[in-house]
């Protein structure tokens, strides 16, 4: 599959296969030189398979180090060359998050637990009678 | 039955359709009313999962090596067994989240969801307070929200934010920003509101296609905002698509996806959606009628994803399918037409998909924005949705600051509803 790469000049993606910015027209030095690169390596891996998908774990860590304004200005590096998926889960647990699971066999010690929060019941009575039932062979009994 | 269109041998453990990410209703029970669900949520599905049938799904989504597996409703929580699901879920490997509107995350149930391994909860927030309670149909709503947060940071549950992106959200999006960052959410997924379900019925809250020129060099700013502060912006399947901001948006999510770009629809591809009855499709959102691909009440969900017709059209190129602006579109063989579901519930089939920040930027050069105006109503009913006809039309000139378009008035709202259950 052809890639995509951030046209250094105005920040919109271009085929690696192209020989000037399909949407700015630039063809300055930085961008047939990434254009190159990009196309170069994506002719090596073109035969590979794709890039396995992280199954298990928690998201990796975000990347703070490269600015995320629109336009960039480094050339793709060798990594690049597989276009990645963007990461799919988005409900999951924070990076930082340990991998080590919670200890759910003891319960959480009454000294503790701060004041329980007034009710939030502003708006009517909180659904009290749903969810916290306790089911027969409960696990979390 | 036709052959698999997966192998499903460790060999092939890259294979585009690696299901990762399991979006599940559990519920179909709410005990909020709000304007935009595509579900019409409120009470629980006739024949919904028991919970001996929960965890055989459990099983299944472990043995087919899901990574994650979010539990929505509805509201998840209005389920006696949530938290058995969700243990369930934990105890076989996999990620464990859940998403909320948060009104009944009390103290108890945000350490009973410490207990059961829930990973991550996601509230739900579209906005401030008044117009996230108009929104959400229950004044208070958004109180309960922040609480929640508030409760899960107290038991140790890691907690993000969702927030739909409409007319009446937009202006709040720094504010909401702010107040996320003060909570100490470690992520905000964004998506478009779109016109399925209740969401039809309230056109002025959605965005038009050309707004797409305002919206997204505001989401870039709050993403390198968010980034800088520890909180990451996902930008939902339906928010795109290769604009100048598309790698400010998915570019730098992870070390893993650096240089990510958006590359079509991921239903059935590496999303699974599961309704409370057990009906599987290829992406929660879709219309239940039409992209059903069977029950996990009386078929294995592998055999489903493995051979469904209803799961497998975003695995394959598909350009015969593309229509309209996205047919012709430079970025058409990756792009597929972006979501499926925006594309659907607008047009009622695939392949052309209004809300794309190119498209409106092309549109713009040459003195053009399009216009989306229904033409008819959904039938009422969980997942439907009208028709929409596109206009193309002379752009007019957008005002200088504030606001780009009328902001609805926005009252609370004076409805209380009865608790479900």
């Amino acid at each position: 599959m052809r890639r995509l790469i951030p046209c250094p000049s105005c920040g919109r993606h271009v085929f690696s296969d192209s020989s000037s910015c399909a949407h700015c027209g630039s063809s300055d030095r930085r961008v047939l030189l990434a254009l190159a690169v990009a196309a170069s390596l994506g002719a090596a891996c073109e035969a590979s398979p794709p890039p396995p998908v992280a199954v298990y774990g928690p998201p990796m860590e975000p990347t703070n180090a490269r600015s995320a304004t629109p336009v960039p200005s480094a050339v793709p590096t060798a990594s690049e060359a597989v276009p990645p998926q963007p990461p799919a889960p988005v409900y999951g647990p924070p990076p930082q998050v340990s991998t080590q699971r919670l200890d759910t066999s003891a319960a959480p010690s009454s000294s503790a637990q701060p004041p329980r929060p007034p009710p939030v019941g502003v708006y009517g009575p909180a659904p009290q009678s749903g969810g916290i039932k306790r089911l027969e062979n409960d696990p979390l009994k | 039955m036709s052959a698999p269109l997966v192998d499903p041998s460790p060999k092939n453990a890259g294979a585009r359709t690696t299901l990762r990410h399991v979006v599940w209703e559990i519920t179909l029970a709410c005990d909020l009313a709000c304007g935009h669900c595509g579900s019409r949520a409120g009470a629980p599905r006739d024949g919904e999962l028991d919970t001996n049938e929960a965890l055989r799904v459990v099983a299944e989504l472990a043995e087919m090596g899901a990574r994650e597996v979010s539990l929505i409703g509805g509201e998840a929580y209005l389920r006696d067994d949530w938290h058995v699901i969700a243990r369930a879920i934990h105890d076989a490997g996999m990620i464990a989240s859940m998403v909320t509107g948060g009104r009944g995350i009390t103290r108890e149930r945000a350490e009973l969801a410490a207990r059961a391994g829930i990973d991550s909860v996601s509230v739900s927030v579209d906005g401030m307070a008044s117009t996230h309670d108009l929104q959400r149909g229950v004044a208070g709503s958004f109180d309960a929200a922040v609480q929640a947060m508030k409760n899960l940071r107290e038991a140790g549950v890691a907690f993000s934010a969702n927030s739909q992106i409409n007319r009446l959200s937009f202006a709040h999006l720094d504010a909401m920003l702010d107040l996320f960052l003060e909570l100490g959410c470690h992520a905000w997924q964004i998506a478009m509101t779109v016109p399925m379900g209740r969401a039809a019925e309230h056109a002025d809250w959605l965005l038009q296609p050309d707004d797409m020129l305002t919206v997204f060099p505001k989401l870039a700013e709050l993403a390198e905002r968010g980034r800088k502060g520890g909180l990451r912006l996902f930008p939902g399947n339906n928010v795109g698509y290769f604009g100048p901001y598309e790698d400010a948006l998915r570019g730098h999510l992870s070390e893993e996806t650096e240089g990510a770009y958006f590359q079509g629809c991921g239903a059935g591809v590496s999303t699974l959606g599961l309704e409370a009855d057990g009906a599987v499709k290829g992406c929660p959102s879709l219309p239940t009628t039409s992209y059903t691909g069977g029950s996990a009440r009386n078929a294995s969900i592998r055999s489903i994803w493995e051979t469904s017709s209803e799961l497998r059209f975003a695995r394959e190129p598909r350009p015969e399918e593309l229509w309209g602006y996205c047919a012709g579109c430079y970025y058409k063989d990756v792009c597929k037409a972006g979501c499926s579901w925006t594309a659907h519930v607008f047009f009622g089939k695939r392949g052309n998909n209004p809300y794309c920040h190119h498209r409106a930027l092309e549109m713009s050069q040459r003195g053009l924005r399009e216009r989306l105006v229904r033409k008819t109503a959904g039938p009422g009913d969980p997942f439907d949705h009208g028709t929409w006809d596109i206009i193309v039309e002379p752009a007019a000139p957008k005002p200088e600051g504030g606001s780009p378009w009328p902001i609805p008035e926005v009252d609370p709202p004076r409805r209380r509803l009865r608790v479900v259950r």
